[in-house]
C-alpha cells in the first residue's frame, strides 16, 4: 500500500495529540509520587521543587503494600487461570457441538453483562455467607477464593464469546482428521485445537487478568484486611485523618510497573490472537 | 450475537458413526458422546448459576421488598411492598423520580459520547499505526498504560489536574492565554465534559487494542489487489478496513456501550459522593439515592430499571445486526 | 476554609449554623422541618460564607474530602479552618506544628445563639432479634468502659462518650480544653432519630449543591435554598 501524503499527515495528526493525552495525567502521577505530601496539592509546579523519592520508601509501610500486592496476584492469576480452561471447554462445546440448550446458554451468557453489579452484590455476600454456614466454616466470605470464584465467573462471559469465535475459525477437518486416528473429542481438543488457538488464548488470559486485576465493587465487600487485593487497598492510603496522595501515585506506579512489562513483551501474541478469532464470526 | 452460527453443517450429535465404533457397543459411546457438551459447559453453568444468576433473582426480589437497615439481618421480615418501590423511583413529579429521569438523559449522552469518541481515537490510532515500522510496539504500549494503571490512581490524578487554583490544566490554559479566568471543571456545568473526558482517556486504550486486533487479520492481499486496481488510501480503510471490521465493531461497540452506562467509579471519585447536577450519572445517582441511606429496596429497583433500559439496548441491536448480516 | 463538597460536613456546619439561628432540623415529634426558617438562615449562613462575604475560596466547592480543606490550611492559604477534633492530627500530618495554630469555638454573629458545634459520634445499637443478646450487650459494655474509651479516643482524636473518661487525644492541655469547654456550653446534639443518615445524605447533599452553585457565581436566593432544602425533605420521606 504506497503512502499518500495526506495519511501521513494524518498518522501524526493524530499521534502526537493521542500521545500528549495519554502522558499528561501520567506525568502529574510521577511527579506527584516524587513530592513531599504538602505540595502534591500546593501551587502548581512543571518541575517538583522538592524532588524525594521518600514516598516510595513510605508506600510499603503506610499501608501493608506487599500483602495487597501478593493478594492481587494470587486472586487474579488463579481467576485468569480457570477461567480460561473453563471456557476453553464451554466455547469448544459451542463451538462444534449443536446440543439442546445451545441458544439458551449463549443468551444467559450474554445477559451477564447487562447485570448492574450492585444490583447482585449484596445477595453475593448473602450467597458466600449461607455457603459458609452451611459448610462450617469460612471458605468464600471475605476470602481469597470467594474472590477467585467470582472474578473467574465475571469473564467467563466475554472469554466465552471470545473463544467460541476463534474456534468457529479453525476449521473441522482438523478435528476429524484427529478423530479419524482415534482421538476422542477432548483428545482433539487438546491436540489439534488449543495449539492453533494459542493467540486467542493469550488475548482472553489478558482481559481476564485485567478484569480481575482492576476490580473494585466487589473487593471492597468481600475482602477483609487479610484478603485485600490492591485495587482496593490503594484507596487505604486515604484515611479519615489524611490522605496521602504522593503514596498513592507512588504505589500505582510500582504496581503497574510489571502489567506495563507485560503488554510490552506479550503485545506480539495479544495483537495476533484477538485478530483471528474475533472476526471470523 | 456473534455465537449463533448460521449454515454449519452438523457433524456432532447423535447417528452411530461407521466403522469406528464397531468395536464398541453402541448404546454407551452413544450417550458419552450426547452427554460430552453437557459435561464441557458444566462448570461454566454452575458458576454463573451460582454467582451470576442466583444472586441476580435474589436482587431482583429485593426491589419488591422494603429493605432498608431496620431488615437487614432478617429479610423475612421485611415488609412486602409490590412496585412500592418503583413508584417511587419512576414518580416524575417528586425529586427522586425526575432526577432519575434527567440522571438517564445524562448518562445516555455521556455513553454516547464517550463510546463514540473512544471508538474513534481507537480506529484512528490503529490505523496510524499501521505499516508504521519500528517503534510501534512502543507507541503500542504507551497508549496501554491508561488500561495498566490501577482505575483509582488514574481518576485521582485527573482530579488534581482538574482543580481550578492549582491543577495542571487550567495552569496551561493561563498560559497560553486561552481563558482569562480560571474556570472550575469538577462543578458546574463542566463537569460533563470532565467525566467525559476521564472516561475517554481511560476506555479509548481498550477500544485500540480490539481494534488493532481486528484489523492484523485482514490479509495484505486483499489490500494490496485494490492498490492494483487503482485505490487510494482512504477508499481502502472505508472499503476493506472498515467493512470487513463490521462485526467485531458491531460488538465492540455494544460491549462498550453497555459497560459505559453502568460506569461508577469515574464519577464517584472525580466528585465524590454528591456529583455536580450536570455529572449526575445514573449509578452514581441510584447510589446516592438508595444505597447511601442503607434503603437497598429502592435501589435495587432502580438497578432493576437500568437492567431493563440495557436489556432494550442489547435487543435493539440483535434486531439491527441480523438485518445488516442478512443484507450483507 | 470548608470542605464545600464534603456531605457530612456539609451537613454538620448547616445544623451549626441552623441551631445558631434558633431553627431545627426535625420538630418534637421527629418529623423533618428543613424548611423552618431557621434551618434556612442557618443555611443561608454557611452559603454565604462564599458566595456573600467570600471569605471562602470558591476552590473549596471542588474538596470532596476534608483532608483536602485541610491541607490548604495546613499550607498557609487559609486564614481559618472549620473542623472537628481530628484536625489535630491532620495538621501534623500536613506539616503544621500545634503551636502554630490556636483553636476557639465556631463563632456565631451578634444576637444568635452561641452554638459552636454538635454531639455525635459513631453509633453502636444492638438489633432487635438478635439471638446473641447478651453477648451483644456484653460487647457495648466493653465498648463503652473507661478503658476502652481512652484506647479509642486517643486513636480517633475524639471526645469520650462517657463519663467520668477525661479527654485525652492529645498532650497539649489548652486544645484539649478547649474542645472540652465547647461540647459542654456551646454543643447540640444531632437528633437521635433512626434517619439520621439519610438526613446527612439529603440535606448534606442539598448543601453541596447550593455551595457548588455559589462558588460558580449564582446568586443564591433565600428560594434556591427553601427549595432545596424541600427537596432533601421529600426524599426522606421515601427513606422509612
Amino acid at each position: 500500500m504506497r503512502e499518500q501524503l495526506s495519511f501521513r499527515i494524518f498518522r501524526w495528526v493524530v499521534l502526537i495529540p493521542l500521545g500528549l493525552f495519554t502522558l499528561m495525567p501520567l506525568y502529574v502521577m510521577v511527579t506527584s509520587a516524587l513530592k513531599p505530601l504538602p505540595d502534591v496539592q500546593g501551587p502548581f509546579e512543571w518541575w517538583p521543587s522538592n524532588l524525594t523519592l521518600r514516598p516510595f520508601v513510605d508506600i510499603w509501610t503506610t499501608v501493608p503494600l506487599a500483602e495487597y500486592f501478593v493478594n492481587s496476584l494470587i486472586v487474579t492469576i488463579s481467576a485468569t487461570v480457570f477461567s480460561v480452561i473453563i471456557a476453553i471447554f464451554a466455547s469448544y462445546a459451542i463451538s462444534r457441538y449443536r446440543f439442546r440448550g445451545r441458544g439458551a446458554f449463549s443468551g444467559v451468557v450474554l445477559s451477564t453483562q447487562m447485570f448492574p453489579g450492585v444490583l447482585f452484590l449484596l445477595p453475593l455476600f448473602l450467597v458466600f455467607v449461607n455457603i459458609d454456614k452451611a459448610l462450617g466454616d469460612t471458605f468464600l466470605y471475605q476470602t481469597r477464593l470467594g474472590l477467585i470464584v467470582t472474578y473467574l465467573t465475571f469473564t467467563l462471559p466475554f472469554s466465552i464469546w471470545m473463544l467460541a469465535s476463534y474456534f468457529d475459525g479453525i476449521p473441522r477437518d482438523l478435528d476429524e482428521s484427529a478423530q479419524v486416528d482415534g482421538a476422542s473429542a477432548i483428545g482433539a481438543l487438546f491436540r489439534i485445537i488449543l495449539p492453533s488457538a494459542r493467540p486467542g488464548i493469550v488475548a482472553v488470559a489478558v482481559y481476564s487478568f485485567m478484569t480481575a486485576w482492576g476490580e473494585i465493587l466487589f473487593a471492597s465487600q468481600l475482602t477483609n484486611s487479610e484478603s485485600r487485593t490492591l485495587s482496593i487497598g490503594l484507596q487505604n492510603y486515604s484515611t479519615e485523618v489524611n490522605v496521602y496522595w504522593n503514596q498513592v501515585m507512588a504505589a500505582s506506579l510500582v504496581v503497574s510497573v510489571p502489567i506495563v512489562v507485560g503488554f510490552l513483551i506479550l503485545q506480539r501474541y495479544l495483537v495476533a490472537g484477538l485478530t483471528a478469532g474475533a472476526v471470523k464470526s | 450475537m456473534a455465537m449463533t452460527q448460521t449454515g454449519r453443517p452438523t457433524q456432532t450429535m447423535g447417528g452411530p458413526r461407521p466403522a469406528v465404533s464397531a468395536a464398541k457397543p453402541r448404546r454407551k459411546w452413544f450417550t458419552w458422546r450426547k452427554s460430552t457438551p453437557y459435561l464441557l459447559i458444566l462448570p461454566a453453568v454452575l458458576l454463573e448459576l451460582l454467582i451470576h444468576v442466583i444472586p441476580m433473582i435474589v436482587g431482583i426480589w429485593m426491589s419488591f421488598i422494603e429493605l432498608t437497615q431496620f431488615f437487614i439481618t432478617n429479610w423475612g421480615e421485611a415488609p412486602f411492598s409490590g412496585l412500592g418501590n418503583y413508584e417511587i423511583a419512576l414518580d416524575f413529579s417528586g425529586p427522586l423520580g425526575w432526577q432519575l429521569l434527567r440522571s438517564f438523559g445524562l448518562t445516555l449522552a455521556f455513553t454516547l459520547l464517550t463510546v463514540g469518541i473512544s471508538f474513534g481515537f481507537g480506529m484512528s490510532a490503529a490505523l496510524a499505526l499501521q505499516r508504521f515500522g519500528r517503534g510501534r510496539g512502543l507507541i503500542r504500549t504507551l497508549f496501554l498504560i491508561p488500561y495498566a494503571l490501577p482505575a483509582y490512581a488514574g481518576i485521582i490524578t485527573w482530579k488534581f489536574v482538574l482543580q481550578r487554583d492549582n491543577g495542571l490544566l487550567n495552569e496551561l490554559l493561563m498560559n497560553l492565554h486561552l481563558t482569562g479566568d480560571r474556570p472550575f471543571w469538577l462543578i458546574g456545568s463542566n463537569a460533563f465534559v470532565s467525566v467525559v473526558v476521564v472516561s475517554i482517556w481511560q476506555q479509548w486504550p481498550f477500544a485500540f487494542l480490539m481494534i488493532m486486533a481486528g484489523m492484523q487479520v485482514i490479509p495484505d492481499d486483499v489490500y494490496e489487489a485494490s492498490a492494483i486496481d487503482g485505490a487510494n488510501t482512504w477508499q481502502q480503510v472505508r472499503h476493506i478496513t472498515l467493512g470487513m471490521m463490521r462485526p467485531i465493531n458491531a460488538v465492540l461497540v455494544l460491549l462498550l456501550f453497555l459497560w459505559t452506562f453502568r460506569e461508577f467509579n469515574t464519577p464517584f471519585v472525580l466528585f465524590g459522593p454528591t456529583p455536580p447536577e450536570s455529572a449526575n450519572l445514573l449509578t452514581a445517582h441510584i447510589y446516592n439515592s438508595s444505597f447511601i441511606t442503607w434503603n437497598f429496596g429502592l435501589g435495587s429497583a432502580m438497578s432493576v430499571l437500568l437492567m431493563l433500559f440495557l436489556i432494550l439496548v442489547a435487543g435493539l441491536w440483535a434486531l439491527w445486526n441480523r438485518r445488516v448480516n442478512r443484507d450483507a | 476554609m470548608i470542605p464545600g463538597a464534603t456531605v457530612n460536613s456539609s451537613m454538620h456546619f448547616s445544623f451549626i449554623f441552623s441551631e445558631q439561628n434558633g431553627g431545627s432540623a426535625f420538630d418534637t415529634s421527629g418529623k423533618p422541618s428543613f424548611t423552618s426558617q431557621g434551618m434556612i438562615d442557618g443555611v443561608r449562613q454557611y452559603v454565604d460564607l462564599l458566595s456573600k462575604y467570600k471569605v471562602v475560596n470558591p476552590s473549596a466547592a471542588q474538596y470532596s474530602e476534608t483532608a483536602q480543606a485541610a491541607a490548604e490550611f495546613a499550607r498557609g492559604d487559609a486564614a481559618m479552618y472549620m473542623a472537628q477534633t481530628s484536625a489535630i492530627n491532620v495538621m501534623s500530618k500536613n506539616g503544621m506544628q500545634p503551636d502554630q495554630y490556636g483553636i476557639v469555638p465556631i463563632p456565631a454573629p451578634a444576637g444568635k445563639q452561641p452554638i459552636g458545634s454538635f454531639v455525635a459520634g459513631s453509633n453502636i445499637s444492638i438489633f432487635k432479634n438478635t439471638k446473641h443478646l447478651d453477648e451483644a450487650l456484653q460487647f457495648v459494655k466493653f465498648m463503652t468502659s473507661a478503658e476502652e474509651q481512652q484506647i479509642l479516643n486517643k486513636a480517633y482524636t475524639s471526645l469520650p462518650a462517657v463519663t467520668g473518661v477525661p479527654a485525652a487525644f492529645t498532650d497539649d492541655k489548652e486544645k484539649l480544653d478547649a474542645f472540652t469547654t465547647i461540647l459542654a456550653d456551646q454543643s447540640k446534639p444531632l437528633p437521635l432519630i433512626s434517619g439520621i443518615q439519610a438526613f446527612q445524605a439529603n440535606v448534606g447533599g442539598a448543601v453541596v449543591g447550593l455551595i457548588g452553585k455559589a462558588a460558580t457565581g449564582a446568586t443564591i436566593s433565600d428560594g434556591d435554598i427553601r427549595s432545596a432544602l424541600e427537596q432533601a425533605q421529600q426524599k426522606m420521606a421515601t427513606t422509612k
